[in-house]
């Protein structure tokens, strides 16, 4: 028997049905993975698993644990089950642990609120099955490990009751692909391993390939194909399943440019950046040469911590380096005046990888867009601008906190593009949202450069992603640039770090690879 | 369903159910009511009748009745609003203006000045408000003047403290960065972004600086060091009254406290609406 049934579920939120009779299930030692876009009910389906769905929202159907149904349980069988017989891993983990005390009395409570055995022996052993070294990690606080550390920790802390089951709810989408894939192996040996059954939410398709044996991918609230990964990966057969696997091949490069020239639209000279933090100072950028010439694409391509923002802030003229110089045509930025400075940040367009929190969250989609402009000819602008960006400008009375990643990142765009930029800067913008809607993004921005002659600097840690946009691709690690390459060479590159960066991502080349269990 | 009202700085306000609105109402009555008041009563509220002395509510021309020399209540309280809710607003108005300017002068400015407003306000928050109150009236003397120094004085540091706060916690934020990166100067990223951010925290602050300045303004009436006892305000109208209790006129206290009393919690539920309607995308 499985250990989880989902029978014709169905979640409402208020106004929408988001899931609508999606039936699934779970056997011990599998891996199965749910896919599909954002905002497409993945993480209200796992989380109606424990029933931590939250208020407004009204779930229907049957959920069986082993038999046992979870919707007509009282609050106190609910609670024996959340924790003991199903483990939750959250996609923000460092959120989702209590920063003032350590994980050690996180494990610690987890196992004495149940009662089942002594604390410090499950709670090492759960660590040590996540590749953790207790007597490294058991005193420590949250916020003093890494982020792929704290995800391990996170999984030690659901997994240290031997639950049934494990939901990973998007546990890696915050990551980058060398810290992913030793959080996901952490996930895989649990099934392998302990015999678990593991619900792996995802909304990349290479990743469940990858880990999952089994794929279920959801499409308008129903399931439009289930089977093994190898079988869902290269034969689909469903339309929108063709249409994810197709996106998350990203393998022809959006534009062929010719060979840029003339003087570097924006560059850095030797820069060298510290960040002082409370207790400690970390060299984010540790003298860096870089150039962008006008029209020219370039990635800029690290793990977390590799200073891939920190550059991008220094570009922006935003962060002014300790040593070094940023050079716009010709002059150091830092010797302007104030007045030219901001002059030439309006000229330089920028979007970060979190779109909602680049905006004030008083703002409407128009007043977002339309701060970009000069105040002569905002309300025609805006409306041009959302549909260049493929919106409709119909959006520009909605918050943009009720938009999808997707749209929301197109906004961002928008307004990075209000005051007609030659360059533009996107640090991380396709992290987080889901294949599709990456695709859409990453096609919008070539359609720029052809359009505009636009140079970008794309940050990300997905060379995937690098190698479809950039024509020139920039490693880093610890600060300092250890590979440039042209985009076409990437496969001969020799760095080892971006042979690791190479290696990590899940499904690199065609077709995509599957691990057979 | 909510309703939006356009709200002050273009923040908006969303009521839930009537409590708002009646609070509005009441409100906007009370000093509609203040500044009607020669056209609403013929009475003049200092003038004493020797025929009309202790009259209990309902008698005919007094509605509120009078007190023990003759002066007509509804008149008294009438012109009292005029005192209470003038000194009551004006205090809350320079408290919260000169609080979050000084806030904002400590999140933006140089350390020292972070740290003299800072420690300044720790130093005035330990100190017995009533004391000092009660100094700075005797030095400056009775006046409504007084009492709206006195309370601004003892009270901007809270709304300070807040806006600092506040202020230093949106700088942070990231689209606090993407402001600068449109080219847009410190100012304007002040004006435009973080003051309307802090603005709902000062807001829930501010209403009950002006229940505060109210109630101060009654104390010291009270204490006889506020509003000279020949101007009626709320307090001075408790004051006089606090013979009548023991004497079975219960009314003599029982308007003025009521008052005070449904001003304030008008007040406060208005700006709990202000402070719940932010932050919801919904």
């Amino acid at each position: 028997m499985s250990v989880l049934a989902l029978r014709d579920l169905t979640v409402d939120v208020p106004g929408r049905r988001v899931v609508d009779g999606l039936s699934l299930e779970v056997g011990a030692g599998r891996v199965v993975a749910l896919v599909g876009p954002s905002g497409g009910g993945k993480s209200l389906t796992a989380r109606s698993i424990v029933r931590l769905h939250g208020d407004g929202v009204r779930v229907g159907g049957q959920i069986l644990l082993g038999g046992t149904d979870v919707l007509a349980l009282g609050p106190r069988e609910l609670r024996a089950v959340r924790g003991r017989r199903v483990g939750y891993a959250f996609q923000d983990a460092t959120g989702s642990l209590n920063p003032t005390i350590t994980i050690g009395r996180h494990l610690t409570e987890t196992v004495a609120a149940h009662d089942v055995g002594d604390p410090r022996r499950l709670g090492e052993e759960a660590l040590r099955r996540c590749g953790l070294d207790p007597g490294a990690v058991w005193a420590a606080y949250p916020f003093e490990l890494s982020g792929g550390q704290v995800q391990r920790a996170a999984l030690a802390l659901a997994t240290v009751l031997n639950p049934d089951l494990l939901v990973a709810d998007e546990v890696t989408t915050a990551l980058d692909p060398v810290t992913q894939a030793t959080v996901l192996d952490a996930v895989r040996a649990q099934a392998v391993d302990e015999g678990r059954a593991v619900l792996l939410i995802t909304h990349d398709l290479a990743v469940a390939g990858r880990w999952a044996d089994e794929i279920a991918v959801l499409s308008g609230g129903r399931l439009a194909e289930h089977g093994p990964a190898a079988d869902v990966l290269t034969g689909p057969k469903a339309p929108f399943t063709r249409d994810l696997v197709a996106a998350a091949r990203l393998d022809a490069p959006v534009t062929q440019t010719p060979p840029p020239s003339g003087e570097a639209l924006r560059a850095v000279r030797g820069v060298r950046r510290v960040l002082r933090g409370r207790g400690r100072t970390t060299v984010a950028v540790d003298g860096i040469d870089l150039q962008v010439r006008p029209g020219e694409a370039v990635a800029v391509v690290g793990r977390s911590g590799s200073g891939k923002s920190t550059l991008v802030g220094t570009l922006a003229a935003l962060d002014r380096p300790d040593e070094g110089v940023v050079l716009a045509g010709g002059r150091d930025v830092w010797r302007l005046d104030g007045r030219s400075r901001r002059a030439l940040r309006r000229e330089t367009g920028l979007v970060f990888q979190d779109a909602l929190a680049s905006f004030d969250p008083r703002y409407t989609v128009e007043r977002v867009v339309a701060e970009a402009l000069p105040k002569a000819r905002r309300r025609e602008e805006v409306a041009g601008l959302l549909e260049r960006v493929g919106l409709d400008p119909a959006m520009a009375a909605r918050h943009p906190a009720t938009l999808s990643g997707g749209e929301r990142q197109r906004v961002a765009l928008a307004r990075a593009l209000g005051a007609r930029p030659r360059l533009l800067l996107a640090d991380e913008p396709t992290t987080g949202l889901d294949v599709l809607a990456q695709e859409r993004v990453l096609a919008l921005l070539g359609d720029l450069r052809r359009a505009d002659g636009l140079a970008v600097v794309f940050v990300t840690h997905d060379l995937r992603v690098a190698r479809r946009v950039a024509d020139r691709i920039v490693v880093l690690a610890d600060g300092r640039v250890v590979e440039e390459t042209p985009a076409a060479a990437l496969e001969a590159a020799a760095h080892p770090e971006t042979r690791a960066l190479m290696s990590a991502v899940p499904g690199w080349g065609v077709p995509l690879r599957t691990e057979s269990a | 369903m909510a309703v939006e009202a356009p709200g002050l700085l273009a923040v908006p306000v969303r009521s839930r159910g009537i409590g708002v609105w009646a609070a509005a109402l009441l409100l906007v009555t009370l000093g509609v009511l203040a500044v009607a008041a020669p056209w609403l009563t013929s009475y003049d509220p200092t003038a004493t009748d020797t025929a009309a002395t202790s009259l209990p509510p309902g008698s005919p021309g007094h509605p509120l009745g009078t007190d023990t020399v003759g002066r007509d209540l509804l008149a008294r309280m009438l012109y009292g609003a005029r005192t209470s809710l003038l000194v009551g607003l004006a205090a809350a108005a320079i408290t919260v203006v000169a609080g979050t300017l000084l806030g904002a002068l400590a999140a933006a400015g140089p350390r020292w000045l972070d740290e003299a407003v800072a420690r300044t306000a720790d130093v005035l928050l330990s100190l017995p408000m009533l004391v000092v109150v009660l100094a700075l009236a005797a030095v400056i003397g009775p006046s409504p003047g007084t009492v709206i120094v006195a309370v601004a004085a003892t009270s901007w540091m809270p709304v300070a403290l807040v806006a600092r706060a506040e202020l230093r916690s949106q700088r942070e934020r990231l689209y606090v960065r993407a402001a600068y990166a449109l080219g847009l100067s410190r100012r304007q990223v002040l004006w435009r972004h973080l003051l309307p951010g802090a603005f709902p925290p000062i807001a829930s602050i501010a209403a009950f600086e002006v229940g505060h300045a109210i109630l101060t303004e009654s104390t010291l009436s009270f204490l006889g060091i506020g509003v000279p006892p020949n101007r009626p305000s709320w307090g001075n109208l408790l004051t006089e009254a606090q013979s009548h209790l023991l004497t079975g006129e219960w009314y003599t206290v029982a308007f003025p406290a009521a008052a005070v009393v449904v001003t304030i919690i008008a007040v406060n539920v208005l700006a709990t609406a202000v402070a719940r309607g932010e932050g919801r995308a919904w």
